[in-house]
């Protein structure tokens, strides 16, 4: 299973960017985005800093940790 | 919603998934006219593999990791099925003397046919999430249903009465509720898969018992063919877990879905 994360949260905030330029910005196919947004996929540490980089933000503020996901709301 | 021409080019992006699925299944049907052409089934199915095992072949890493995914349980379902057939030739009291399996008389195609399958169809559970991906499945089976019938009623020199175009169209109607019910209700379409699929297994032992001249392979091969492709989508429905970020809009038809 993946992890939970605010991709979906950010990419509003960045200008309604898209999942398909999200993709092609960071080199992956549309689904893997969704994937990894619907928590289905858990994405490689590669993969994880490219998002992050993309959305101008880190992997941490990114990613949630299932025990830490109270602390963040 | 995205527009069905972009879900489209989505669809074409991955040039080994199309490649490896029309040499699987085009195999598997040009077979029946010349054996050689299955060839092509261990080109569609292995093919990839192999590439990806010499570092020839680099895909995008959840395709990856969906196709590994889709491996791990085609060969635990061939393995559980090859594995009951051993004990069931062993045990002796599941056959009569005369239809006892030996292990010479199981054909490759049969293990072959459950192994493509359960891969193919895993692969695109897990590749579109279980709704999207059993609805398509459902509304495929639907179109291949129609498209037997025009088949049927064109090759058939009986004419087909109007209570047959009616069963026809009814079943196809079916299949499509079927796709329709996958993405609204995805325990009870998984349910009615599963209970389907039971039945057509249900109905191949019948025909076992009732058509003794027919070869139990036949009756074995399309059992498989029929049954499975409802198997698989009613385990992703069923065992479907709750994505609590559900962002990706469901789409509101079939044909919504389909493309």
């Amino acid at each position: 299973m993946g992890t939970p994360n605010l991709i979906n949260h950010l990419r509003s905030h960045r200008g309604e960017l898209s999942q398909l330029a999200l993709a092609e910005c960071v080199g992956v196919s549309r689904q893997t985005i969704i994937s990894i947004e619907k928590g289905r996929f858990r994405p490689s540490v590669e993969l994880a800093l490219r998002l992050a980089r993309a959305l101008d933000t880190t992997v941490e503020a990114l990613f949630i940790l299932a025990d830490t996901q109270g602390d963040r709301k | 919603m995205r527009s069905h021409s972009a879900r489209l080019r989505d669809l074409w992006r991955d040039p080994v998934a199309v490649a490896s699925f029309l040499l699987t299944w085009g195999g598997f049907v040009l077979g029946t006219l010349h054996r050689g052409f299955f060839a092509l089934i261990a080109v569609g199915l292995f093919g990839p593999w192999l590439l990806r095992g010499l570092g020839l072949l680099k895909q995008d890493e959840f395709r990856e990791e969906a196709a590994r995914r889709a491996a791990e349980i085609a060969l635990a379902t061939t393995g559980v099925f090859l594995v009951s057939i051993l004990v069931a030739n062993g045990m002796g009291g599941t056959f009569s003397q005369a239809e006892q399996i030996t292990h010479d008389a199981i054909p490759a195609s049969l293990p072959l046919l459950i192994l493509a399958l359960s891969y193919q169809l895993a692969s695109l559970m897990r590749f579109w999430g279980a709704r999207i991906a059993a609805s398509r499945v459902f509304f495929g089976i639907g179109v291949v249903w129609i498209c037997l019938a025009v088949v049927v009623a064109f090759l058939d020199e009986t004419s087909l009465s109007a209570e047959d175009i009616a069963v026809f169209a009814l079943i196809a109607l079916f299949f499509m509720g079927l796709a329709l019910l996958s993405l609204h209700r995805p325990r009870i379409a998984g349910g009615i898969a599963l209970l389907l699929s039971l039945i057509l297994v249900w109905m191949a032992g019948f025909m076992e018992v009732q058509a003794k001249n027919v070869p139990w392979d036949w009756v074995a091969f399309d059992t498989v063919l029929t049954a499975v492709p409802f198997a698989v989508p009613a385990f992703a429905l069923l065992f479907e877990r709750p994505e609590p970020d559900d962002n990706e809009e469901l789409p509101d038809s079939v044909f919504d879905a389909v493309l």
